[in-house]
């Protein structure tokens, strides 16, 4: 099930609430568990299983770590458990693609292609995984008790509100909610509108944005327009689908009496890569420097460990992204190099590159960096960024000038005065108090219901990062 | 402090709205199932088609039925064509009032690699007809936005769908499989063939792609011979009348006042009777299966439009057995005719395909299995 649907928002959503409005506090998480497991088998019930496995897997997991006596035994089990958490990602995740890479390989001694049946990618795995991952270490760490009630943790792991697309919830920051929560109607009415502001983000910015994007990465020969123009559509689309989608999850963890921490910070002002990364996506990014990044040594053994574990972290990211491609391991590489540059340049101690420029700059790597993660596979990519080098002519073709509607141009501009909104703040508008909270009070709720009217019209569209 | 007490005032708004919302959806389904009778699911319950989510997705479907979701979404359709002009996702507006379908244009990747399989799906199709003494005839119906060019009003098609239509169709009878492709037919100088709301031919271009079609079927070496007994066929034509497009139903905007719509074609529309010839008709006949149709054809809706089949009929002198769906692109009907009762009891000494040119490149994964 996905936020953006009209089961979820006029079956799912009103009944769970009702019931765990009403319910006494012991039970809610009995409640809140299994809403979610209906949540998630809702689609493929039978997929449920191997989520219900992992979530045994987790707990025993923390147990079997507790009861190890030894530092080092700890350290085993840890390893033990780690193991199959990442050998079920894994085999989700990447047998499709090492057997079409084997394939490839064997085809050029002109073998036929293996026998194989595809494997389906069962839908939040990549983030059920790392937030599994990071409890096992937590407890091994000794940071956090292992939960020693299946109902509690499995609460935390099957949490509908972040389980299929994040933010990377650990399990340190809602250990105290779990057991108590406070739901009262201040914390509900601000989840609300947190959760109507998503939902505007997703639906009339990304949403609109997608066909657009489709198109301009499915152009065999794109223009220097249409190159641009899908690469910005793309950005757009990323950030609002993504950031709405966080958005909603927190809001709708707020309705519940969760307070989740921030998955974003306006990414597409960053003044470097490294600030990039200070505001994408902030509960994976923390998660690599907490879980790997230190782990690995970080900037603690000189110069050039801190290069190689900046490229590794970086490309361990890209290959968490997606199992389709290796664009995704391509793209993980160039941010880890781009990041590495930036580490070179200050160890040289070279010139600060003037702050416009900065974010110029680092703006333009990330979306020429988009255009690996969007297409769907290498060649497509090179496709893209010959079309973005102007190889292909420079104006906009006539399938993109097409396939341009209204809606696009209004969520184009709309998309970028969300992305700009810090820097429009700042202007010194002079707008009387009572009609700036009017407007306050009213969009969240007037862009819901648009929002619910186009889930309506055009079938919802799946979450980008669904697949994960 | 008066930032966060205003913000505090919108959260107050926005949690009753939340809660007015949901108590409105929550009320909206429960109408829908017990006053308007709209099914829970109209997908039998079994654990097969629970574990693999068909009765969810069902649901879902059905949810749409109910009275919030399916006024939200007349709402949003008609705010946004007479805000914005924004006919939604798969409608386009040419010059004013001439509509086109946006999958038309759409560029597909890989779309050259798609058009190539269906070309081998039906050389495939092909051999095993011919196996069981059936012809095959493939028929390809150019794009509106081809044919109606002049009136895209300056919109002008991808380059690469200059040639698709004619490319594949070439490539088919090279690969010794009948098949025409009706660009040269309905491109009538100063003539319309498209309706201008609808993404279908009218009766000219309806009889113009019937006229092609006849005349090549008739030159084929044995065709006239397998295209069974002969009848008469009369042709009355009522009085023009409006007529409401699919694209207009399509962008959603059938529910608003037609002054507020783009203007309805106006069509006078053809009857046909058909009647045996007695002079080809013999007592045996009668009451065997020589008058069954031995032509079949299977397609799409615009088979099913303008009288295609008429117009078909009377050229050719001979019944067809229509076996199009609405909504087939390119197997769909090929998937249901070939299993069908129909075609394993009484085939056809002939089928003719129609596959409309956008179909052509679209995602296989959208094609049943013909094979």
């Amino acid at each position: 099930m996905v936020f953006a649907s009209l089961e979820f928002l006029t079956l799912f959503l009103p009944a769970f609430l009702i019931v765990h409005t009403l319910s006494p506090a012991r039970w809610r998480n009995a409640v809140l568990l299994v809403a979610s497991w209906i949540f998630y088998g809702w689609w493929s019930p039978i997929l449920l299983v191997l989520f219900i496995c992992l979530t045994l897997v987790g707990w025993v997991g923390g147990l079997a770590i507790d009861r190890s006596g030894t530092d080092r035994q700890r350290m085993r089990t840890l390893i033990v458990f780690i193991g199959v958490n990442l050998g079920i990602l894994c085999w989700y995740k990447y047998a499709n693609i090492v057997v079409e890479t084997i394939d490839s390989v064997r085809g050029w001694t002109g073998a036929l292609p293996l026998e194989w049946e595809r494997v389906v990618l069962p839908i939040g795995l990549s983030f059920i995984v790392l937030q599994s991952i990071s409890y096992l270490i937590d407890v091994q760490r000794r940071d956090v008790d292992a939960d020693r009630s299946l109902i509690q943790f499995g609460a935390y792991q099957a949490m509908f509100v972040h389980l299929i697309a994040g933010p990377i919830i650990r399990y340190e920051w809602v250990r105290h909610e779990l057991r108590a929560r406070k739901v009262d109607w201040a914390q509900f009415a601000s989840g609300a509108r947190r959760f109507m502001i998503g939902m505007s983000m997703k639906v009339l910015v990304a949403d609109t944005l997608a066909p657009l994007v489709d198109l301009a990465f499915a152009l065999p020969a794109p223009s220097l327009a249409d190159a641009w123009l899908g690469c910005l559509a793309y950005s757009l689309q990323l950030f609002f689908d993504f950031a709405g989608y966080s958005a909603m999850a927190i809001g709708l963890g707020q309705m519940l009496g969760f307070h989740f921490p921030e998955n974003f910070n306006h990414p597409y002002l960053a003044r470097s890569i490294q600030d990039f990364w200070r505001r994408w996506h902030l509960s994976l990014s923390t998660w690599l420097r907490d879980y790997l990044y230190i782990p690995l040594g970080g900037n603690r053994l000189g110069a050039l460990r801190t290069y190689v574990n900046l490229l590794l972290t970086m490309s361990i990211a890209g290959l968490w992204h997606g199992g389709d491609n290796w664009n995704f391991l391509l793209w993980g590489m160039a941010h880890g190099l781009a990041l590495t540059g930036a580490r070179l340049w200050a160890d040289a101690h070279l010139p600060a590159v003037p702050a416009l420029l900065s974010r110029v700059l680092t703006l333009a790597f990330v979306m020429l960096a988009w255009t690996l993660f969007r297409a769907h596979d290498f060649a497509a990519a090179l496709a893209m960024y010959r079309g973005q080098f102007g190889m292909n002519g420079l104006a906009l073709t006539s399938a993109l000038a097409f396939a341009m509607r209204p809606a696009h141009g209004l969520a184009i501009l709309l998309g970028i005065a969300g992305v700009m909104a810090p820097a429009l703040a700042q202007a010194r508008v002079r707008v009387p108090p009572r009609v700036l909270a009017r407007v306050d009070a009213a969009w969240p709720v007037a862009g819901f219901v648009l929002s619910f009217g186009l889930i309506t019209s055009r079938g919802a569209v799946p979450f980008l990062y669904f697949q994960f | 402090m008066r930032a966060s007490s205003s913000r505090r005032g919108g959260s107050a708004w926005a949690g009753v709205g939340f809660v007015v919302f949901l108590a409105g959806a929550a009320l909206s389904n429960a109408i829908g199932v017990i006053v308007n009778d709209v099914p829970v699911t109209r997908q039998p319950i079994t654990l097969p088609a629970l574990l693999d989510g068909r009765v969810s997705q069902d649901m879902a479907r059905q949810m749409a039925e109910t009275p919030l979701p399916s006024m939200a979404a007349r709402i949003e359709r008609a705010a946004s064509w007479v805000a914005i002009g924004d006919l939604g996702p798969r409608v386009r507006q040419g010059c004013p009032g001439w509509l086109f379908l946006s999958d038309e244009m759409a560029v597909h990747a890989d779309g050259g690699a798609h058009a190539a399989a269906r070309l081998q799906t039906v050389a495939r199709v092909a051999q095993r007809l011919r196996a069981q003494g059936i012809d095959l005839m493939v028929v390809v119906v150019p794009d509106k936005s081809r044919i109606a060019e002049r009136h895209l009003c300056g919109q002008a098609r991808a380059p690469e769908f200059e040639g698709r239509a004619r490319q594949w169709v070439d490539r088919l009878n090279a690969a010794g499989v009948p098949a025409m492709d009706l660009t040269d037919a309905m491109d009538l100088p100063h003539t319309d063939t498209f309706l201008r709301t609808d993404t279908h031919w009218n009766e000219t271009g309806a009889h113009a792609a019937a006229a092609a079609l006849t005349a090549r079927l008739l030159a084929w070496h044995d065709a006239p011979a397998r295209l069974g007994p002969r009848v008469q066929v009369t042709r009355t034509v009522s009085s023009p009348e409006p007529r409401p497009g699919d694209l207009v139903r399509l962008a959603g905007i059938d529910g608003l006042p037609l002054a507020w719509q783009p203007p309805q074609d106006t069509v006078a529309q053809s009857t046909f009777v058909v009647a045996a010839d007695t002079a080809t008709t013999d007592e045996a006949a009668l009451f065997g299966d020589d008058a069954l149709p031995s032509v079949a054809l299977i397609g799409t809706s615009f088979s099913r439009t303008s009288n295609f089949v008429g117009f078909l009929q009377m050229g050719l002198q001979a019944r067809v057995a229509n076996a199009a769906r609405d909504g087939g692109e390119f197997a769909g009907a090929a998937a249901a005719y070939f299993t069908s009762p129909a075609f394993r009891q009484t085939p056809p000494k002939l089928v003719v395909w129609e596959i409309p040119e956008r179909s052509l490149q679209r995602p296989l994964a959208d094609d049943p299995v013909l094979d």
